[in-house]
């Protein structure tokens, strides 16, 4: 489990150095097998991608003659309110996905990591997990109705306590709907990120935690001292899973409020799709999509180098 | 001269019937009709017209209307495209469309196969722009208020006749007990539109809305604030729900048929879903009663009409295809089994057996005055602007001033882009 | 008692977090044998009589065979396929330096960063140009090329795992590259085969964003699309049968995952090493 992409592939103890004299057929092997699945890609990731950052230099309707526009567009995005309230929305989004569903996962982790039955533990690590087995329209459809003004299940149950004050149009309130929404990520997100740390508390050396006991360590202090710093690989992996899956959110947003109201939920993907589809501004939904590409690209480089700068030794 | 040979040849022309083609061919169509009733009768309206001409197949591709603008475009251009498709033959819509050059003319149609004698008037101008007709429209729908007649008259309101007996009927129902007397959606936003529409043609003199969007002349002016003050005030007083920026259509839908709701501010499209689905309903149409000053009218549209591809090369088998949507028959067929109503001449509405509220509708649609439908005759910056402002407006996030003016700027705009209709 | 508190807290904690991941769930689920007004007016009530026909009414007239269809169409190939060509692409990157094969990785790495919406417009644009819009092969091309970083980078840490001595000692007995892939390491990365075969499968049935945009036919729309556009078909109010087309779109991927459970985690969790 401890291989890191970004290593070198020696470490991985696999090498060609090990074979003997290869035959043709061997060595022209990895080509066969890697590829098909290059090819394809190539045609539908690598070369749209590159179109993509192309298309971001031009003015195009989507039909009829496109003309070159320099960085107009990249200018446009910074002085766009809409898309400015997009990437804002989008970095609060990245900020919050870092933190709301990785310590939810966190909390319930350490608490099933406790002695309990396996039974138990994987009874409560599937329901957990069952969120992020329905589709993100699915589950979006499912928490409009939760939220639903008029007879939704949170304005009832709000009403049937005796909190009536409390309800609220959760999607139709400006100051409140983004959160709405993120909370339905985070529903959606937790279970997979409890799986992953679950599984890593479980790795972790158990004599770690009996030397800490010896010296004197409460809970609280094993946690900061022997398990964190045993899932740091994960923990790192579901941050960084969580802020990729940020800058994509797309699905939620788009079936629960559409953007609005006023554009006040619209995110980087949100604001692409619209731009692209809807006001046939193609060039400039293709510059918004590339400074998406390259802002999750640097977050991630920056990630694995920070990730691999701190590795300990024994990696 | 030329003329009076042209009026002879279309005499001709006109009075002749569909003619059997050439040669065996079938035509692509796109239309929105998934759903019943008008799925089934689009379904019978296409075997007549196939049983009409000879040698013709129709096949037909349904999607929501959303989706074909989005592909429209790109699919005609690149061949792929259907050769006729029903489309919202409004400005925001086709303006895109015709611009890009993927939408055929069909002005000459109309003067050479005796279109114009078919379809009514209004219709034709309302798919008029710039001196070209482009569509066969073919639902003649109006906006305005539908409202339970039996919850206003257990509460001894009479129909309102003003303005301001619409806002003390709404009042009165509010202190009955309905919570939302009026429901509007902010989901899709265009929902909004229809609540804009109906308020400026209750608002404003027609000819000063004239002289705005066919004179190009400035949103900027007194009787436009008034409308958006008035939209702002319908939320101030509370009369529409408090949540509203969060109902969808459906949402809206629902308070209304679950008499949660007494009045409910869409179009005439429903009305085949309350005739299909809630027959025990006794609802009924109204416009927004006017200001004084103001001719009662509704705003009135071509909701859907039905084009040809600039790139089709089926162009004599889709043109008869299209004459043949635009007979009194296919018409018939539409009122009859879709209950929708194709702005075509000689339909027999009675022995459609319509409703008591189809009837009313078909009837306000046949009224010759009517209120411009902003959907049908502005830009789509202008609308989406006006629309999400009207929900900043709504959230606090802008006075009804900045919205006028946010409107007027993006009007400016699409006047300098040369993307509006009229002069 | 610290330690009972403690044990009542940490119950409470985890029974709390089990109904809100289910909860919403499970009430969607029992609207679905409601009717529209009791939906509306009594959200919270059973059912004042189980109508077990709206699913029938949903997978009939609303559509829902032909969406499930379609979705099974656009599935299994994508499936099928993506894991052939990931588990060889796994291989090869596991197993041999080769050249060229430093960069093709390095531009995979990359490619579990990209966000589908930087591709879409090109996609769009070119898929219409070549009349692929509305085509499955078109659409199922597009669902395995965004999924191979994936795929491969999983595949890849299993062949890894799969210890080197094994096929060593395969070749020895005179076996070709093929044939210490095809007898020695196939059948000890068959537990990564089935995990990345469960997560694909689960992956490509909830695909939204490609079928949105590459899709438009009514008649070729998957089950998340059809969803999507029944709430939205502005004729209708019968919210029941919304309900029940969720029951449908989310059965097969919930009952996969419960019967896959060990073996989904599993793969999760080997995913995640990357």
């Amino acid at each position: 489990m401890n291989d890191q992409a970004i290593q070198d592939r020696s470490d991985d103890g696999i090498v060609e150095t090990q074979a003997g004299p290869r035959s043709r057929a061997d060595r022209i092997l990895p080509y066969v097998f890697a590829g098909p699945a290059f090819a394809i890609y190539a045609v539908l990731v690598i070369l749209p991608l590159g179109h993509t950052f192309l298309l971001g230099f031009y003015d195009w309707s989507g039909a009829g003659p496109m003309t070159f526009a320099g960085l107009d567009n990249y200018i446009k995005i910074f002085t766009d309110p809409i898309t400015r309230t997009a990437i804002a929305n989008n970095l609060i989004w990245a900020v919050l996905a870092t933190i709301v569903p990785v310590s939810m996962a966190l909390l319930l982790a350490v608490l099933l990591a406790t002695h309990l039955p396996p039974g138990v533990r994987l009874f409560f690590s599937t329901v957990y997990y069952l969120p992020a087995v329905l589709a993100l329209a699915v589950s979006a459809i499912i928490w409009g109705w939760v939220y639903n003004p008029a007879w939704g299940a949170l304005n009832t149950f709000l009403g049937s306590i005796g909190l009536s004050g409390l309800e609220q149009p959760w999607l139709g309130d400006p100051s409140i709907a983004l959160y709405s929404v993120f909370l339905v990520s985070s529903w959606a997100y937790f279970g997979f990120c409890l799986i992953i740390l679950l599984a890593a508390i479980q790795n972790v050396d158990p004599s770690l935690y009996d030397a800490a006991k010896l010296d004197g360590a409460n809970a609280w202090t094993q946690f900061w001292h022997v398990t964190i710093p045993g899932i740091r690989n994960e923990l790192n992996f579901v941050v960084l899973y969580t802020a990729i899956e940020a800058f994509r959110v797309f699905d939620l947003i788009f079936i629960m409020t559409g953007g609005g109201p006023f554009y006040q939920t619209e995110v980087i993907a949100t604001a692409v799709y619209r731009e692209a589809f809807i006001e046939h501004e193609v060039g400039y939904a293709s510059a918004i999509a590339s400074l998406m590409t390259l802002i999750i690209a640097t977050l991630a480089t920056v990630a694995l180098r920070w990730r691999e700068r701190t590795a300990p030794e024994n990696q | 001269m030329t003329k009076m040979l042209n009026l002879a040849v279309i005499a001709a022309i006109g009075a002749a019937p569909a003619a059997a083609l050439a040669q065996e061919t079938t035509i692509s169509v796109w239309d929105e009709f998934g759903a019943e009733p008008q799925r089934g009768a689009m379904e019978n309206i296409v075997a007549h017209c196939e049983a009409q001409i000879p040698g013709l197949t129709v096949d037909r591709t349904t999607m929501q209307m959303e989706q074909m603008q989005t592909i429209l475009t790109t699919a005609i251009q690149s061949g792929e495209g259907p050769d006729v498709f029903y489309s919202s033959p409004g400005w925001s819509t086709v303006g895109p469309l015709i611009q890009a050059g993927a939408v055929a003319d069909l002005t000459e149609a109309y003067d050479t196969r005796g279109w114009r004698d078919r379809v009514q008037p209004w219709a034709v101008d309302y798919v008029t722009y710039n001196g070209s007709a482009w569509a066969v429209p073919y639902e003649a729908e109006i906006q305005g208020i539908f409202y339970h007649a039996d919850i206003l008259e257990e509460h001894g309101i009479d129909m309102p006749e003003t303005y301001d007996d619409l806002i003390a009927a709404a009042e009165a129902l509010q202190d009955a007990g309905y919570e939302d007397p009026i429901v509007t959606a902010a989901r899709p936003a265009f929902v909004l539109g229809w609540l804009e529409s109906s308020m400026l043609g209750a608002t404003i003199p027609v000819d000063t809305l004239e002289e705005i969007v066919l004179n190009h002349g400035s949103w900027d002016n007194p009787a436009y604030h008034d409308a958006i003050a008035r939209i702002a005030d319908l939320y101030e007083r509370d009369l529409v729900p408090s949540g509203v920026l969060a109902y969808s259509y459906d949402d809206m839908m629902a308070e209304f048929y679950t008499k949660s709701s007494p009045m409910v501010l869409t179009g005439s499209w429903i009305v085949a879903n309350i005739d299909g689905n809630f027959p025990d309903l006794n609802v009924d149409y109204m416009e927004i009663p006017p200001v004084e000053g103001v001719e009662q009218r509704a705003p009135k549209a071509a909701g859907g009409g039905f084009m040809m591809s600039a790139n089709s090369d089926k162009t004599e088998a889709s043109l008869q295809f299209l004459d043949c949507l635009a007979t009194p028959e296919a018409a018939q067929i539409w009122l009859a089994e879709g209950l929708s109503r194709a702005p075509v001449e000689g339909v027999d509405a009675e022995a459609a057996n319509l409703s008591p509220l189809n009837q009313r509708v078909t009837e306000v649609v046949n009224q010759p005055l009517s209120a411009f439908n902003l959907y049908g005759v502005l830009p789509a910056e202008v609308n989406d602007a006006t629309w999400n402002g009207i929900q900043a407006m709504w959230a606090g996030m802008m006075t009804p001033e900045e919205l006028v003016a946010v409107k007027q700027d993006a009007w400016q705009a699409a006047i300098d882009a040369g993307e509006v209709i009229g002069q | 008692m610290p330690a009972t508190i403690n044990s009542f807290l940490k119950w409470t904690v985890l029974i709390l977090f089990a109904v809100f991941a289910v909860g919403p769930v499970l009430w969607m689920f029992v609207s679905a044998f409601k009717t529209t007004p009791e939906i509306l007016t009594t959200p919270f009530r059973l059912p004042s009589e189980w109508r077990w026909g709206n699913i029938g009414r949903a997978w009939g007239e609303a559509g829902f065979s032909r969406y499930t269809m379609n979705t099974i169409i656009m599935t299994v190939p994508a499936v099928v396929i993506g894991v052939a060509l990931s588990t060889l692409g796994g291989y090869a990157f596991a197993r041999f330096n080769f050249r060229g094969g430093g960069v093709a990785f390095f531009l995979l790495l990359y490619g579990l960063t990209v966000p589908f919406q930087a591709l879409m417009i090109p996609l769009f644009y070119n898929f219409s140009r070549f009349g692929l819009i509305n085509e499955y092969p078109g659409l199922i091309a597009a669902l395995i090329a965004v999924h191979l970083p994936f795929g491969i980078f999983l595949m890849r840490s299993f062949f890894v795992n799969a210890q080197a001595e094994i096929a060593d000692a395969a070749r020895i007995d005179g076996c070709s590259e093929y044939g210490v892939f095809w007898h020695a390491m196939l059948p000890l990365a068959r537990p990564g085969v089935l995990a990345l075969t469960t997560i694909l499968f689960t992956d490509q049935w909830k695909a939204f964003l490609l079928p949105l945009i590459l899709i438009q036919d009514d008649a070729r729309r998957p089950l998340t699309l059809g969803l999507l556009f029944l709430r939205d078909a502005q004729s209708q109010q019968q919210y029941e049968l919304l309900a029940a087309g969720v029951i449908i779109a989310s059965l097969p991927t919930i009952l996969l995952f419960l019967a896959t459970n060990r073996y989904f985690q599993r793969g999760l969790v080997a995913g995640s090493s990357k």
